[in-house]
């Protein structure tokens, strides 16, 4: 079956260790993953993603470049919202799925041509989703890290962006690192506590 | 451009002009109350002197040749400081081995230098030697320190999302150095005149401001001392306009790139 299987991943910063022992399987589809603040959700994310380097343990399935959309947007504040989405890639047809995206996920073709900057908390959050999507779909891999994919955002425009994360990410290991139980269910996603995977090999 | 936009401008310019006329009627005051012209002569004697100069094909030939050599120690020593800046960004062994080089030319007194630099190369290459010496480690050190501050999240950004080299350059480190790099590259502009200048008059090159300010200093012109002096300002200043306006045209070229 394919998937994500970690084992036995630890981390520890300063010596102080963020997590041990983890172990888990994540097959294709959508998994939410849940816990409190501090608990080493992101340190996971960062791990899989290649921005950090476990301390124990491995992890295998993935394959290609992993999608990681972080907490907090980080988008290229030179470039319009328009330019960072489409920055992934070159030619029209990328512009074009770029532009399409956005104004899905509720943002104004005006609004696209607007720097980071002119744009409010929610709808960078959104540009962000949607540069995340777009690599998914043009140069990721088959696993797929959001980070709080929803922050930030009023029901309507959460409502648009849960419709694009489950259409666009069909077939792709999806992890959903979240603190809202009712993402789960608007996702039609497992939701797994984070310390249940801390437990003795799977 | 918005009417706000114009009437700001125009206000800026207004105080400039109240500026610069207070300042002149300072200047002649202070002129009037030494009363002799040889220790301080007045604006419009200066400007008389200036007028004068400027009719002459010597004159032009000297502010000319001296812009010339200080424009060439200025673009070597911007590219030198940002060479030295990216390689010492980017490995903390080439950082170690060179940094003690920036510190010396940082601390050395620039007469040092420009008697060295006498000793070594011909007199007329020394201004350039010099300017090239004093906009280095400026460039260098500014520039070295706005990579290194650098975002690290948008880095990671654009690592994670794959961007390439040039892309990161563009989306991450230029927009991120350019205020500090184009910073310090006017603030080295003014530095490079006032030591080229100053090794001119040391190391009197033919043809150049330098021998000419130092000559009027022999002969007690004042008034040419201050007319010199006046061009060296003028052609400084305008330097650093041009160059402030290319950079804005070229940064504002790149935005629309």
């Amino acid at each position: 079956m394919n998937g994500l299987k970690i084992e036995n991943l630890g981390k520890a910063y300063a010596k102080k260790p963020v997590f041990a022992g983890l172990n888990a399987f994540f097959p294709t589809g959508t998994v939410c993953l849940f816990g409190p603040s501090g608990c080493g959700k992101t340190t996971l994310a960062r791990i899989l993603s290649g921005l950090e380097k476990p301390d124990a343990g491995t992890f295998s399935g993935i394959s290609g470049p992993v999608v990681y959309l972080f907490q907090e947007p980080r988008l290229f504040p030179a470039f319009t919202a328009l330019e960072n989405v489409a920055l992934l890639g070159r030619g029209n047809s990328l512009r074009e799925k770029a532009l399409g995206l956005l104004t899905r996920l509720g943002l104004s073709e005006e609004d696209c041509q607007k720097k980071p900057s002119a744009l409010s908390g929610g709808m960078n959050q959104r540009v962000a989703l949607a540069r995340a999507l777009l690599f998914a779909e043009n140069g990721g891999g088959n696993t797929v890290l959001l980070d709080e994919p929803f922050k930030g955002l009023d029901p309507a425009t959460k409502g648009l962006a849960v419709g694009c994360v489950k259409e666009l990410l069909r077939g792709k290991i999806t992890l959903v690192i979240t603190h809202d139980g009712e993402d789960a269910s608007l996702l039609s996603a497992e939701a797994v506590a984070f310390s249940s995977l801390l437990s003795p090999a799977i | 451009m918005t009417a706000s936009t114009t009437k700001n401008k125009g206000k800026r310019l207004l105080f400039s002009l109240i500026a610069c006329l207070f300042w002149l009627g300072v200047w002649e005051l202070a002129s009037l109350a030494v009363g002799k012209e040889l220790l301080l002569p007045s604006p419009r004697r200066t400007a008389v002197r200036l007028y004068t100069l400027a009719g002459t094909s010597s004159f032009w030939i000297s502010a000319g040749t001296s812009l010339l050599r200080i424009a060439v120690g200025f673009l070597s020593g911007v590219a030198a400081g940002t060479l030295f800046a990216v390689l010492t960004a980017a490995s903390r062994f080439l950082d170690s081995l060179l940094s003690p080089l920036g510190t010396v030319v940082r601390a050395t007194p620039v007469a040092s230098f420009i008697l060295l630099a006498l000793v070594w190369i011909q007199a007329s290459n020394v201004p350039s030697f010099i300017s090239f010496l004093m906009v280095t480690p400026i460039v260098w050190s500014a520039l070295k320190t706005a990579i290194l501050n650098t975002d690290r999240q948008l880095l990671e950004a654009a690592k994670v999302y794959r961007l390439g080299r040039l892309k990161t350059v563009r989306a991450v480190f230029l927009p991120s150095v350019l205020p500090t790099y184009t910073a310090s590259l006017l603030t080295s502009l003014g530095l490079a005149w006032k030591s080229g200048i100053a090794a001119e008059v040391l190391c009197h090159p033919r043809q150049s401001i330098g021998i000419e300010l130092y000559e009027s200093k022999i002969y007690l012109e004042t008034a040419d001392l201050f007319a010199w002096t006046a061009t060296v300002v003028l052609l400084s200043v305008g330097m650093e306009a041009l160059f402030a306006l290319l950079l804005k045209r070229t940064l504002a070229k790149g935005e629309r790139a």
